[in-house]
């Protein structure tokens, strides 16, 4: 030790120390971390070893009344990229293009997408043929990041059948999954959009399913921790007969053709027939049994997500042919709603069952002309006659005694039956985006003069509003829908259904649930009255205004009653009048109530009527009448 | 090896008085031995359960990295016997020689024939055996430096000092740009430790703290550090606040050993490490499949079985015969200090990043072969402690 200079032990000994110092920190932040947070990184760790993918569960079918599907579903194949497994971005991306047949530009848009889950693969192109999914799956090492997945998809077995009434399917978007209607649901959740699939959506979605699964930091899938299998949709049994449906579809699509060919003298064009709406409900509780919307879309193009351009196209069509004109299209129902005021007026003793009315050309009314359609002087004639002819001075007259009755104090009478028939309100059908129509009365014209003034200068009612009300005219509006649902009252002798389009709910044929018919109320009418009413109704096909449209028709095998409008369309230009038809058979026994629209279709009996016929052949079996232009009338 | 003549020499004399009571052979200290073998064999545990997941999910064998550590123990044993045979006062005469042989293969790993390894450059291809010359490098400076401030009694002045530092700053430098900021620190922690036994007076001992806290922080300024390098040396004082990029190491192994809890999820169990989550884990990462698998008692052991190499080898710095082998000792006891405590606090998030293996513990023949050469030097100077 002689070499060593003094001092060395105590160099050494601090040496020592400062080891023993470095040490004592690694101990202490070892105990720290493993023993007194340990709880927080043991989390950690669980959060980074488990990744939990969602297993879509498949959709509820949709099925007809007899037990048809209309809308099913099927296994497509989605390609999809993990984008942190792309190794090789350009090379991957550029075979996949060619292999899909899509621009690579369109491959890198939908890798932009930021509104995909973190570690879920984003979705590249959906419904890829099976052996391309087999090709990707059988050459990983030339598509590595590619991964092929199988989903339920909609196929709709019928095509284009009443794709209003069932409505079309889409993604879930942002704004949506912050509603409490979508609690639950997550992002890339498949949704109904419009009608049944949107109204029955928490019955038809079904209960995803998960998969756990163990990944290691590459993202490979190492194992699987069992997870909760999908559990799918309840089948719906529609109240829809699929015969019916394509029956009313067919005709209404031949009887907008047909109505084209017209020539409207007034105006010196065509009728431009752009639209028209067809529902056909069973009396008796309200089911709904056909309902037709002109012009139509394909349900199947929002499948795997509809291309922006092609969306964009069917929102601004003119003909908007999203709109379900069956509950959606307003307008006056014309002389269709002559059965109200008749009801009305026979209810309040403005009219007796026996009387006897004048029908003469006009009726004047404190210096205002009112014109009956035919401008001849019909003479008197009954109640029944009145609804035959669809005389419009006789109702007029009515008209006026309710004006005179709101003067004195009365109520709004008119309006109140209009109500009781339906109008005015949603039927409260399942399906959403229902117009509700109207039923003007002086509050409504006072808060519509107050926010509109320019369009409502008055805010007093003036009797003209009643008298043009009691034909359907002015500012009544009502929907297909709502007629049907009035027509099936009249027809049942008083009772107002809610209409629905669901009747039951299934799991692999076995009934979980049964929508039951549900009346709205019990009209006040009494029996008499109203059978005051239907008398008029039944001549009208055989010898009234809808005598031309129904010529031939074999009153024997099924007798109808019906009634004809034609609405006045007082816009700016002047739109060529709406046409509409509203019928029941049999005539005695009522099983089907109709109500056919056609938008700037002419009139009723003209245009609508044969449409109508053409339904009721198909469906009692009796051969089916050409649709042609027929006598123009009310 | 440097004179086969000096070897033979030795082992002639070492025959001749083998059984005699201040034989070399008799002074062998098993404790500092039976210390290394037992952190070997953590080690090669350590490995095992750290790669054998991986390599089986890649459908490669299991005992891949095993096997190959085992063969480079195998080297190792041998340049630990060659190492306590060769008297460690020979090596006195050769540092020039040793010395000026470490620059050139350093040097050598930066012209064309070095290979890249996750973007460094820090071995050369011996055909046989790739080589790290900054692992050997460690030793050839505390040799080099333990000559110098031996080689005169007394008080050591501004001119040793300065050579000292010469003599640490072109091999740090060289490691540095290869780049390997973690050895080129070790060569500094080292250098420090053997003027702090040599007896340099503590106001030196200060300034050069201070020069070299300074040269640090200089270096950051002017960006002679690159942004990585800041980054990585950086994050772990703020590891959660990015943990996708620098901190993403840091955040994943403290998660591995934190998750290990006090015994640990066993040796074949342990997500973190077994799903991959570590990178680097069976080399420089590999505290951390000690930590999650073992846990915190894991932990304990094996900076026990350190505590006692160290204290075998300080006790050896003071046992030995001249200021040479205590500062051989010393040097090697901070060589072996610094590296398990930044290795181990970088995966605990006490210290920066840097690519430090543990010794006798991660994957890699240069740090084992240079671990067990040390050791040898350690045992040489303990058993000629009385000749």
């Amino acid at each position: 030790m002689t070499q060593r200079p003094d001092g060395i032990r105590l160099r050494v000994t601090i040496l020592g120390a400062i080891v023993m110092a470095l040490f004592s920190a690694l101990l202490l932040r070892l105990y720290s971390l493993q023993v007194l947070t340990h709880e927080r990184y043991a989390q950690a760790a669980e959060r980074n070893r488990i990744r939990i993918v969602p297993v879509e569960a498949a959709r509820g079918q949709i099925l007809d009344r007899n037990g048809e599907v209309l809308i099913g579903n099927r296994l497509s194949y989605v390609v999809s990229i993990r984008p942190d497994e792309l190794d090789d971005r350009a090379g991957v991306i550029s075979r996949l293009a060619e292999l899909l047949a899509v621009p690579v530009s369109q491959i890198e848009e939908r890798l932009a997408d930021k509104t995909v889950l973190p570690y879920t693969p984003i979705p590249i192109f959906e419904d890829v043929p099976e052996d391309t999914q087999t090709f990707i799956r059988e050459h990983q090492d030339r598509y590595r990041g590619v991964v092929t997945e199988s989903r339920p998809i909609r196929t709709y077995g019928k095509g284009m059948l009443a794709a209003h009434a069932l409505g079309y399917v889409g993604e879930i978007n942002p704004e949506q999954l912050v509603e409490a209607r979508y609690r639950g649901f997550r992002p890339g959740s498949i949704i109904g959009r419009s009608g049944i699939e949107y109204a029955y959506e928490r019955d038809l979605h079904g209960q995803d399913g998960l998969v756990k699964l163990v990944v290691d930091s590459t993202g490979k899938v190492r194992d699987q921790l069992g997870g909760r299998e999908p559990e799918r949709g309840l089948d719906l049994t529609t109240t829809l007969d699929s015969g019916i449906q394509a029956l009313a579809e067919e005709s209404l699509r031949l009887g907008i053709e047909s109505a084209r060919t017209i020539f409207d003298k007034e105006r010196q064009k065509k009728y431009l027939a752009p639209a028209g709406g067809v529902v056909v409900m069973d009396p008796r509780n309200g089911e709904i049994l056909a309902m037709a919307s002109y012009p139509t879309f394909d349900p199947s193009a929002f499948v795997g997500g509809i291309p922006k351009a092609e969306f964009q196209a069917l929102a601004t069509d003119p003909a908007n042919p999203l709109l379900n004109r069956a509950t959606q299209s307003v307008s006056p129902p014309g002389s269709t709603f002559k059965i109200v005021t008749a009801a009305a007026a026979l209810q309040d003793g403005i009219a007796q069952r026996n009387g006897k009315y004048n029908c003469p050309g006009s009726f004047r009314f404190a210096d205002t002309t009112f014109r009956n359609w035919k401008t001849s002087d019909s003479g008197s004639m009954s109640i029944p006659q009145a609804i035959i002819d669809s005389c419009d001075t006789v109702f007029y007259g009515w008209g006026a005694e309710f004006y005179r009755k709101f003067r004195a104090k009365g109520g709004e009478r008119l309006q109140d039956y209009a109500r009781d028939f339906g109008f005015g309100v949603k039927s409260g059908i399942e399906i959403p985006f229902e117009s509700a129509g109207r039923v003007p009365d002086e509050g409504w014209l006072k808060r519509v003069n107050l926010k509109h003034p320019d369009l409502f200068p008055y805010s007093t009612w003036l009797p003209g509003y009643t008298i043009n009300m009691s034909i359907g005219q002015g500012d009544v509006l009502a929907t297909p829908l709502q007629l049907v649902n009035s027509y099936a009252t009249i027809a049942n002798g008083g009772t107002l259904y809610q209409p629905h389009l669901g009747l039951k709910l299934s799991r692999d044929g076995a009934a979980v649930r049964s929508v039951s018919a549900k009346v709205i109320r019990q009209l006040t009418v009494n029996p008499a009255n109203m059978d005051t009413v239907r008398r008029g109704l039944e001549g009208v096909a055989t010898v009234g205004t809808a005598r031309g449209a129904f010529d031939g028709y074999p009153f024997g095998s099924v007798a109808i009653a019906s009634k004809t409008g034609t609405a006045e369309i007082k816009t700016v230009p002047p739109k060529q009048p709406y046409a509409w038809f509203a019928a029941y058979a049999p005539a005695k026994s009522p099983q089907y109530v109709i109500a056919v629209m056609l938008e700037e279709g002419g009139h009723g009996g003209e245009t609508a009527a044969p449409i109508a016929r053409r339904i009721i052949e198909g469906i009692f079996g009796l051969p089916l009448s050409q649709i042609t232009p027929s006598v123009r009338t009310d | 090896m440097a004179d086969q003549s000096i070897i033979n020499s030795r082992a002639g004399s070492f025959r001749v008085k083998m059984f005699s009571a201040k034989a070399p052979i008799r002074h062998l200290d098993l404790t500092l031995m039976v210390s290394v073998l037992l952190l070997t064999g953590a080690g090669n545990m350590a490995i095992k359960f750290a790669s054998a997941p991986l390599l089986e999910a890649r459908g490669a064998d299991p005992n891949y990295y095993l096997k190959r550590q085992l063969i480079y123990f195998s080297l190792a044993s041998i340049g630990f016997v060659m190492s306590l045979l060769v008297d460690y006062r020979q090596i006195k005469g050769v540092v020039p020689v040793i010395y000026g042989g470490g620059l050139l293969f350093l040097i050598l790993v930066l012209a064309p024939v070095g290979q890249r390894v996750a973007g460094a450059q820090r071995w050369v291809d011996l055909g046989v055996l790739q080589v790290q010359p900054s692992e050997l490098m460690k030793l050839i400076l505390i040799a080099a430096l333990a000559a110098l401030f031996s080689r005169r009694r007394g008080d050591h002045g501004p001119l040793q000092i300065f050579q000292a530092l010469l003599m640490f700053a072109i091999p740090a430098l060289l490691v540095y740009l290869q780049p390997d900021l973690g050895t080129a620190m070790v060569l500094g922690a080292v250098t420090f430790t053997i003027m702090l036994v040599a007896g340099i007076k503590i106001r030196w001992l200060i300034a050069v703290l201070a020069a070299g806290v300074l040269a640090m922080m200089l270096a950051i300024q002017v960006g002679v550090l690159k942004d990585y390098q800041v980054a990585r040396l950086t994050a772990f004082l703020d590891s959660e606040s990015d943990p996708q990029r620098t901190g993403y190491n840091l955040a994943q192994s403290k998660i591995a050993i934190g998750s290990g809890g006090f015994s640990g999820k066993g040796l074949m169990s342990g997500s973190q490490t077994n799903l991959a989550y570590v990178p680097e884990q069976h080399t420089d990462f590999v505290f951390t499949a000690v930590g999650e698998k073992k846990g915190f008692v894991g932990g304990a052991v094996l900076l026990g079985l350190f505590a006692l190499l160290l204290w075998r080898c300080l006790r050896i710095a003071l046992l030995s015969k001249d200021l040479f082998g205590t500062l051989l000792a010393g040097g090697v006891a901070a060589m072996f200090a610094f590296q398990v405590f930044v290795n181990i606090g970088m995966t605990i998030g006490i210290m920066p990043i840097t690519g430090i293996p543990l010794p006798f513990v991660s994957a890699g023949g240069s740090s084992l072969i240079t671990s067990y050469v040390a050791v040898g030097l350690l045992t040489s100077v303990h058993m000629r402690r009385f000749t």
